[in-house]
């Protein structure tokens, strides 16, 4: 879904030796560097510093691509080096080598700081200028802040104060930050405005890491690239659509960033609306950047809300037992977690989508942990037949058709429909027809973050959200969260299960069921 | 999990694979092409990265292994699926001896109902890849020219026969060089460069094409170099540069696994990895795209132009001799004489020779002289290979066949005794063996390649035939090539259908240009005054358009075996 013919390269010239139709020719970022801050984090060490070398590996990164490190620890550059290596070698996807790493290790450097010391920035100019000068970096930088949303304001004013965030004839200055894009919509648009103050809005890039996923970017495939699928995806057809985000573990260590936020504000705000959004939308005029995001808006402003919030939307907090052979905690017992925590595990809604195409269609989407599997999934399941030639002992195991997309694990798509059980009777029984992308699949498809950070550096926005998408997503959640804080308390719910009684009565409530994913 | 079937056929096969998927549940996952690999020898190089690729797209993969020469005909098969075949399913076909002759038979059962087809030939890349019965079926055509015994010489080939849907690992093995390039040229500040040079071993395919791709896309001219003595001796590229007013643009690989780019204003230049692509690495860039690579099109055919003038074929070889007897069945007798020495003398050389044989009053009687004319020269028959310059499409029995017409008098005496074996003498097909008049052409040219291998069709060098035996037409026509007839212009395949002939029947099949121009000897036989005409036109400057006689030339010898009236108006 890259859209743009030829990449931005930093200036407007087209280059000759990109041709559009030469579709072997790889992507190459422009020169450039990249400022991480956290870069001891979990994320940085797990996902982001292997994503970096992988697409070194993979010669998509320029030769003289910088990456710096901005941290606490008293560490030079050869520390900060054995550290990259440490987590690269540990964590990268396509392998170590020695050589490719040679080759990023000369653009690695380490800053020393913390977010308030204003000659820590200082150094750091120092250190970007020295990589435009040395690598020839082209004064193009990214700033990746994989801190806590309460450190943005100091790390943003930093970088205006020492005019790290403004670009010089034709460069670019870039940053990157990743959800939670708030709490809600008040504390979202503050910490936007704490971003846009030191960068314009186009260059500020949300990390949905969700929307990098192939199997998401693929919804898009599958309904516009084909013809068999778009005219039943109507409200004529479809009955209902359930969108499913499980887990199976608990909060692990993030309790400090977990409670008081819970599952709807973490997961189902960003990942469990866009791909309601993508799943809904009406087709974009074309798949620019604009054009995907006014579809994706368009959709998330029709959203409604159920009437009765107590009956359609559902919360639950996951108890201790034995789950899958393995004893685990109550969330309540979680280390850092208060006995008296009400911040919900387990969230389940209806929402509605007042267009012409979904009028009557309920969206219901659920998310937890500590649930049966992992798995995330988006089902849309159709009506039944109106008439069946049938005896009804003969359709009596037929069921519902479903499309299903199975976003993680095992990519793919998955058909149901009814089928003659072979015999001299006539049955009909529900079959599954699936399609996935090979076994090993995973192994050889990028890393979303991979593919997140190059279309950062190459300055091609399709999967990045705008803030208008975060906070038309707020305005749909932040009513149901203060609802629950004031009336709805979590219910209960084992280990290994698929959330609360209330989630099932929610659906019980409309005459339906969930799908077991 | 691996199973054999020996003397089996393609429906059993198929028949296997569905109660393999039903016993063991091995294949549920969706296959999204059948991936055909034509091998000769030893199949599991490609075929280990066949299996990695096809972790990315699961394909049905079809090996086809042909072993032409085999005693007893037959087909084997061993058919590989779950951990032996990776996220794919693998048969593979040993096609013993006849068997090969309807290879498009063969993979038909076992083709994905509907998926992409995608045919790779490892080596030996045909001359036409589209002409192929196999690549004719497929949307993409792989070849690896490097892998060919003249690398160089395999990319002119495949220029000629070129056909949307083509490409090269040649080109494939570009990519990341490629890659960089276009991103070095994008540093700030961008200027057009002055002087483009490519290093490398100059008769390296990849070489080649990247100098083709650097003055398509700049519209300058690229220079190819040697690499410098001293220089390690690695194979394709060793260096591009741009030489731009403010400086270079250098890249240079310093070792097996990495590049140094040096851009201008900076000399010390930076460490890029870059290791040699795996067949596996190749095979998987080429499969992500089903379409046809323009690019690579466009790259080839400015690399190396085409060849409009055919008469480039018969240029540059030894001019003709004349041989005047008195009358045709002396110009018979002389021919075959001729012939016969010719085909010994092949013989003690090389394993195998090839005769093209032709039809018309002179043609025929040759025919009959050959068994006396072989037999006292001592020929081994069963070392010979017989084919037809050309044939009329007409039914197998027809009196109007040149192959019927020398039927009794050289076929039968040959076969007496079981002295050549059937499968030497490769007739023409005929509208009774089922298929159209182009198929039944390209059916004659896949033929041709699978005897040749990667050697046919050289015209200049080498040769594939030994001897080809042609017959003049009043009008100057030589096989089914009239003057001023389109389809004589046809050059990428290596027979053609030829419709519209001036002579009746109007339907022929007939060898092209560059074939009948790979042979060492060509001998013209004509009797008769009104064709005195044709000759003395025949022996003016090579114009294949006008005077098609004139433009088949033999490496060693091009002999016109003429009787008095046919040599008539020529100068004393």
């Amino acid at each position: 879904m890259t859209a743009s013919p030829t990449p931005p390269t930093g200036t407007d010239a087209p280059n000759p030796l990109r041709d559009p139709r030469d579709r072997r020719l790889p992507l190459i970022a422009g020169p450039s560097s990249m400022v991480m801050f956290g870069v001891t984090g979990d994320l940085a060490r797990k996902k982001l510093l292997p994503a970096i070398y992988d697409l070194t590996h993979r010669g998509l990164l320029p030769p003289s691509f910088g990456l710096v490190g901005f941290g606490r620890r008293e560490w030079s550059d050869d520390d900060f080096a054995d550290y990259v290596r440490k987590s690269v070698s540990e964590h990268s996807r396509t392998g170590f080598d020695e050589s490719v790493f040679e080759q990023l290790r000369g653009g690695l450097r380490f800053v020393t700081g913390t977010f308030d010391d204003t000659a820590a920035f200082e150094k750091l100019t120092e250190v970007v200028g020295e990589l435009d000068r040395t690598r020839g970096t082209g004064g193009n930088h990214a700033f990746y802040l994989s801190i806590p949303p309460d450190a943005f304001p100091q790390v943003c004013g930093q970088l205006a104060d020492s005019g790290l965030n403004t670009p010089r004839d034709g460069s670019w200055r870039r940053v990157v930050i990743e959800k939670p894009f708030g709490h809600d919509l008040a504390s979202a648009r503050e910490l936007n405005d704490v971003v846009e103050k030191a960068f314009r809005p186009e260059d500020v890039f949300r990390i949905d890491h969700y929307l990098g996923k192939e199997t998401v970017q693929n919804i898009m495939a599958l309904r516009f690239a084909n013809q068999m699928f778009e005219p039943i995806w109507n409200s004529n057809y479809v009955d209902h659509v359930q969108i499913t985000m499980a887990e199976d573990i608990g909060i692990g260590s993030r309790a400090g960033y977990y409670d008081g936020i819970g599952t709807a504000r973490d997961v189902i705000q960003n990942h469990l609306l866009q791909l309601l959004a993508l799943t809904a939308m009406e087709e974009p005029v074309t798949f620019r950047a604009s054009d995907l995001r006014a579809e994706k808006e368009k959709v998330l402003a029709a959203v409604e809300l159920p009437e009765d919030l107590a009956a359609h939307t559902a919360r639950g907090q996951y108890v201790g037992g034995w789950q899958g052979g393995e004893q685990v905690r109550p969330y309540l017992e979680e280390d850092g977690i208060p006995a008296d925590s009400t911040t919900e595990t387990f969230a389940a809604m209806r929402l509605d989508i007042a267009t012409r195409r979904w009028a009557g269609v309920p969206f219901y989407l659920r998310a937890g942990k500590r649930l049966g599997r992992r798995v995330t999934e988006i089902a849309v399941v159709f009506k039944r037949a109106p008439f069946l030639p049938f005896r009804s002992t003969d359709t009596a195991d037929l069921g519902q058709n479903a499309i299903v997309i199975r976003v993680q694990p095992d990519e793919g798509v998955t058909m149901r429909f009814g089928s003659k059980v072979p015999g001299t009777q006539m049955e009909v029984r529900d079959v599954s027809m699936d399609f996935a992308y090979g076994m090993n699949f995973t192994e050889e498809s990028p890393e979303a973050y991979e593919r997140l950070i190059l279309d950062m550096l190459l300055g091609d926005p399709p999967l990045f959200p705008r803030q208008k998408e975060v906070e038309l997503s707020w305005k749909i959640l932040d009513p149901i969260t203060e609802f629950w804080a004031e009336n709805l308390d979590p219910a209960p719910y084992r280990p290994g299960t698929w959330g609360p009684d209330t989630a099932h009565e929610m659906l019980a409530l409309d005459g339906r069921t969930w799908r077991r994913p | 999990m691996i199973t054999t079937l020996t003397d089996t056929t393609a429906s059993a096969i198929n028949k296997q694979m569905i109660e393999m998927r039903e016993t063991f549940g091995a294949n549920t996952i969706g296959r999204v092409l059948t991936l055909i690999i034509v091998a000769t020898g030893d199949v599991e190089e490609p075929l280990e990265a066949a299996i990695a690729a096809s972790h990315e797209h699961p394909a049905r993969v079809i090996v086809v292994d042909a072993e032409p020469d085999a005693e007893r005909s037959g087909l084997d098969a061993e058919i590989r699926v779950g951990r032996d075949a990776g996220a794919g399913e693998i048969v593979i076909l040993r096609a013993r001896g006849d068997v090969q002759w309807s290879l498009d038979t063969l993979v038909m059962a076992l083709l994905l109902p509907d998926a992409p087809i995608v045919t790779w030939w490892p080596e030996n890349a045909p001359s036409s890849p589209v002409h192929d019965v196999l690549g004719s079926m497929s949307q993409r055509r792989i070849t690896d020219s490097a892998g060919c015994q003249d690398p160089l010489g395999t990319l002119k080939r495949l220029r000629r026969g070129y056909a949307s849907g083509d490409s090269d690992f040649a080109w494939a093995r570009l990519t990341r060089w490629r890659g960089l390039v276009a991103s070095a040229y994008e540093v700030p500040p961008i200027s057009t460069p002055l002087k483009v040079e490519v290093v490398g071993t100059v008769d390296n395919p990849s070489v080649v094409l990247m100098a083709g791709w650097l003055e398509h896309a700049l519209g300058i001219d690229a220079e190819v170099l040697p690499p410098h003595s001293g220089d390690v001796d690695y194979a394709g590229v060793h260096s591009v540069r741009l030489v731009r007013e403010d400086g270079t643009i250098d890249l240079t690989r310093v070792d097996d696994a990495s590049i140094v780019m040096k851009l201008p204003g900076d000399d010390t230049g930076q460490h890029v990895t870059m290791p040699r692509r795996t067949l596996a690495e190749l095979i998987t860039e080429e499969l992500r795209r089903l379409d046809p690579d323009e690019v690579y099109g466009e790259v080839l055919a400015g690399t190396y132009s085409s060849i409009d003038d055919t008469a480039t074929f018969a240029g540059g070889k030894p001019d003709p001799v004349d041989q005047v007897l008195p009358d045709a069945d002396g110009v018979a007798a002389a021919a075959a004489e001729h012939t016969a020495q010719q085909l010994a003398a092949a013989l003690e050389e090389r394993p195998i020779a090839h005769l093209v044989l032709t039809g018309g009053t002179v043609g025929t009687k040759t025919a009959a002289a050959l068994p006396a004319a072989l037999e006292s020269a001592g020929v081994d028959v069963s070392r010979l290979h017989l084919w037809w310059g050309d044939e009329r499409f007409v039914g197998p029995d027809s009196e109007e066949r040149n192959e019927v017409a020398v039927r009794e008098s050289l076929l039968a005496p040959l076969q007496a005794g079981t002295k050549i074996p059937a499968r030497n003498i490769h007739v023409m097909p005929s509208p009774a063996d089922g298929m159209s008049l182009d198929d039944a052409a390209a059916w004659y040219g896949q033929q041709l390649d699978q005897m040749g291998g990667d050697q046919p069709f050289r015209t200049r060098g080498r040769a594939f035939f030994d001897v080809v035996l042609l017959g003049v037409g009043p009008d100057g026509h030589i096989a089914s090539l009239f003057p001023e007839h389109p389809d004589q212009r046809q050059v990428a395949a290596s027979a053609i259908g030829v419709t519209d002939s001036p002579k009746p029947p109007s339907e022929r099949i007939s060898l092209t240009w560059p074939v009948l121009n790979s042979s060492r000897h060509v001998a013209l036989l004509v009797a008769g005054e009104e064709k005195a005409g044709a000759v003395l036109d025949g022996h003016r400057d090579i114009n294949p358009w006008q005077v098609p006689a004139s433009a088949v030339r033999g490496l060693q010898s091009t002999t016109w075996f003429l009787d008095t009236a046919a040599a008539g108006q020529l100068p004393g």
